[in-house]
């Protein structure tokens, strides 16, 4: 039973149809690549998963439950979160404010017991600086807790994304581009960490990703999205020699090229 | 394309106070000798401020007051500045006639009515405009649950509660909150100037209703003969008694105000005013932390509008215009957005300040300038407004970031490292 399924799902804007009929399904605690030129569907996906956008036709499942039309902090609840392909932490609060923003779930505190702080409120409070603190260890960011995220570098504000995202404790986490923008070790780098959120802690991850390094490197199941279809999915090995998605990143007329002279 | 319209309409409620937080972070040496400069300038200020009214008899005072104001606020984390500003306000009034009295009594109701609103703006960064609204339903549960039959509306003559100020206080708190939350859920999907415009036409609303709801308010002809709050067999009844109820009232407001901001429920407003999208998808369910916003912010007004009510001991529905809405914001994004001390200090200046200077004169042998106070208080008034903003646009006293409760998150770190 795949932990989430995404069946026939289609979205249009205003006549310009970004997803048609995508299908995909995704096994708990796998590694899966979303692949596809600029404009293919890849982000609008991701949008339909946390409920941003409804999808115009088709269904989401995730954990046997049906989410699609969901508000998106009922999606999150129900154990998806993500990062933003143009990053998009809360820049004015510090790094570990914005993973405590995070928690937010996990805690109890009302406005009554905000005000009374009861004992029970404020061992809350102390547990979640702990725990957030730890999330930023995971990612590696610890000694940057009271860094406003805006002053972090770039590399550091992609981890703080996952931290944050780590902190609503999903069963999927969806990475948007995680790896855009970095160099070659620090793409490596972030292949570990990608690895590390399986490994120690079974979440099943979704990434979108255009440095095939990465993509090849870390996914075991890649989807290939062009013009909002799937048109192909499989291991990396078998992605690789499909014959549509050469097509679809190097056109056609490079085939055409190759067979003329 | 949603995301970046919003970044356009972003700059009216967050200013961009925390470069300067920055800024300070960068030079410990500055901070330092800022610390220790207050321990010796303090309580020379302080019995300075005192005992002012008995030495200076002009409302130089007040200008004294804010002064000190200023300085303790500045260091309003340690007890001493506490204490000394505490000080000041309770002692100060001592010496006052009447009207500067008067005027501590608006400047203290003020800070109450700004602390409601800085929640809804500061924190939530939700523009209102209509803040008048709940100040007015304080003020007119109050007349309508109070009034003696002489007084009343024709409505509220048909039964009597037999309440007092007190009992009324926790009712405007409720109705206020659930006026705010009425108020909320239409104006949900709005944001920026929609929502201004919106909330502007909601103060108005309620304004123009008590007016011709002849039957329930009594119109223009408004409610009177209101009792003043009993206070052990006796009655409050001056504005410088009342001045202690709105001031404790006050202070209640701002311990409860910087507690929730502090929270889980104050971070989730955080969250939603920096990027809301991103905050729903963190689990946090926007609508409900936008009413609450409201609720409470509108609670607070409430009990300001009770505590008006009882001192004026009348309600007029052109009490409750847009001025009031215009000053409290005013007064908010002056002190400082999002910090609850600085909203002290802006109604110092914005409250009182116009009516300080009314006897504000210098002698200049010219006869136009003879009683500058007088003829120009609202030129003056307007221009230091002008000049606040332009030199510190992010407010007199911008909200500290909070690195001292962090502090024990990187101690344990230490910890784990070692």
């Amino acid at each position: 039973m795949p932990i989430l399924s995404v069946r026939h799902v289609s979205r249009a804007f205003e006549g310009l149809v970004a997803l048609n009929d995508v299908s995909i399904d995704v096994d708990e605690a796998t590694i899966v690549g979303v692949i596809g030129p600029n404009g293919a569907g890849k982000t609008t996906l991701f949008n339909i998963l946390t409920g941003f956008y409804r999808p115009t036709s088709g269904e989401v499942w995730f954990c046997e439950a049906r989410i699609d039309g969901l508000p998106m902090h009922r999606i999150a609840a129900a154990g998806i979160s993500r990062t933003f392909q143009n990053i998009r932490l809360f820049s004015n609060m510090t790094a570990i404010e914005n993973v405590m923003v995070g928690q937010h779930l996990h805690l109890g505190t009302n406005v009554a017991t905000a005000i009374l702080r009861p004992p029970a409120t404020v061992a809350s409070e102390r547990r979640a600086i702990e725990q957030s603190a730890e999330h930023l260890r995971f990612v590696g960011l610890s000694g940057r807790e009271n860094e406003l995220a805006r002053n972090l570098p770039y590399g550091e504000q992609r981890r703080l994304e996952i931290a944050r995202a780590l902190a609503v404790r999903p069963r999927l986490i969806l990475l948007d581009e995680p790896s855009a923008g970095m160099n070659a070790g620090e793409s490596i780098a972030m292949m570990d960490l990608i690895r590390e959120l399986r490994d120690d802690l079974r979440v099943t991850v979704i990434l979108i990703e255009h440095q095939m390094r990465v993509v090849m490197g870390v996914c075991e199941r890649i989807s290939v999205l062009d013009y909002g279809e799937k048109i192909a999915e499989g291991t990396p090995a078998e992605v690789q020699r499909d014959q549509r998605v050469i097509e679809a990143y190097l056109g056609t007329g490079h085939l055409q090229r190759r067979g003329e002279p | 394309m949603a995301h970046q319209r919003r970044r356009l309409l972003r700059p009216l409620t967050s200013w961009p106070y925390r470069d300067i937080i920055d800024r300070a972070r960068a030079t410990p040496a500055g901070t330092r000798a800022f610390q220790f400069g207050p321990y010796v300038l303090l309580p020379l200020l302080g019995a300075g401020a005192a005992l002012a009214p008995a030495l200076l008899s002009t409302r130089l005072t007040f200008l004294l007051l804010l002064v000190v104001a200023y300085v303790m606020l500045r260091i309003m984390d340690s007890v001493y500045g506490l204490v000394v500003l505490a000080g000041t306000l309770v002692l100060l009034p001592q010496g006052m006639d009447g009207f500067e009295r008067n005027i501590m009594f608006n400047v203290a109701l003020y800070t109450l009515l700004g602390i409601g609103l800085n929640v809804v703006v500061g924190y939530a960064g939700l523009l209102d405009l209509g803040y008048v609204a709940f100040f007015a339903a304080g003020a007119y549960l109050y007349a309508l649950v109070v009034a003696p039959d002489a007084g009343a509306s024709e409505w509220a003559q048909q039964w009597d509660l037999g309440v007092t100020f007190w009992a009324v206080l926790p009712m405007a708190l409720v109705v206020a909150a659930l006026i705010g939350v009425a108020l909320g859920v239409p104006v949900l999907r709005l944001r920026g100037d929609y929502l201004a415009i919106v909330t502007l036409g909601f103060g108005e609303i309620i304004r123009i209703m008590a007016r011709n709801e002849d039957y329930y308010t009594s119109g223009p002809r408004g409610i009177f003969l209101l009792p003043k709050p009993p206070f052990f067999g006796r009655e409050l009844d001056t504005a410088y008694e009342l001045y202690f109820v709105a001031l404790a009232l006050a202070i209640v407001a701002v311990i409860a105000a910087e507690r929730i901001r502090d929270s889980r429920v104050g971070r989730a407003w955080e969250a939603i005013r920096e990027d809301e999208d991103v905050a729903s998808s963190m689990g946090i369910d926007t609508t409900v932390y936008k009413l609450l916003a409201f609720a409470i912010g509108a609670a607070i007004g409430g009990l300001g509008g009770v505590i008006i009510a009882a001192k004026q001991g009348s309600v007029f529905p052109d009490d409750y215009n847009l001025d009031v809405s215009i000053n409290v914001l005013a007064l908010v994004i002056i002190g400082g957005m999002g910090n609850v001390r600085g909203i002290l200090l802006g109604a110092l200046l914005v409250v009182g300040l116009p009516d300080v200077l009314r006897d504000f004169s210098i002698n200049l042998g010219v006869a136009e300038f003879q009683n500058i106070g007088a003829d120009y208080r609202l030129v003056i008034f307007g221009a230091s407004l002008v000049a606040i903003m332009v030199l510190r646009p992010e407010g007199l006293l911008p909200s500290r970031r909070r690195a001292a409760e962090f502090q024990e998150a990187e101690l344990l770190e230490q910890e784990l490292a070692t």
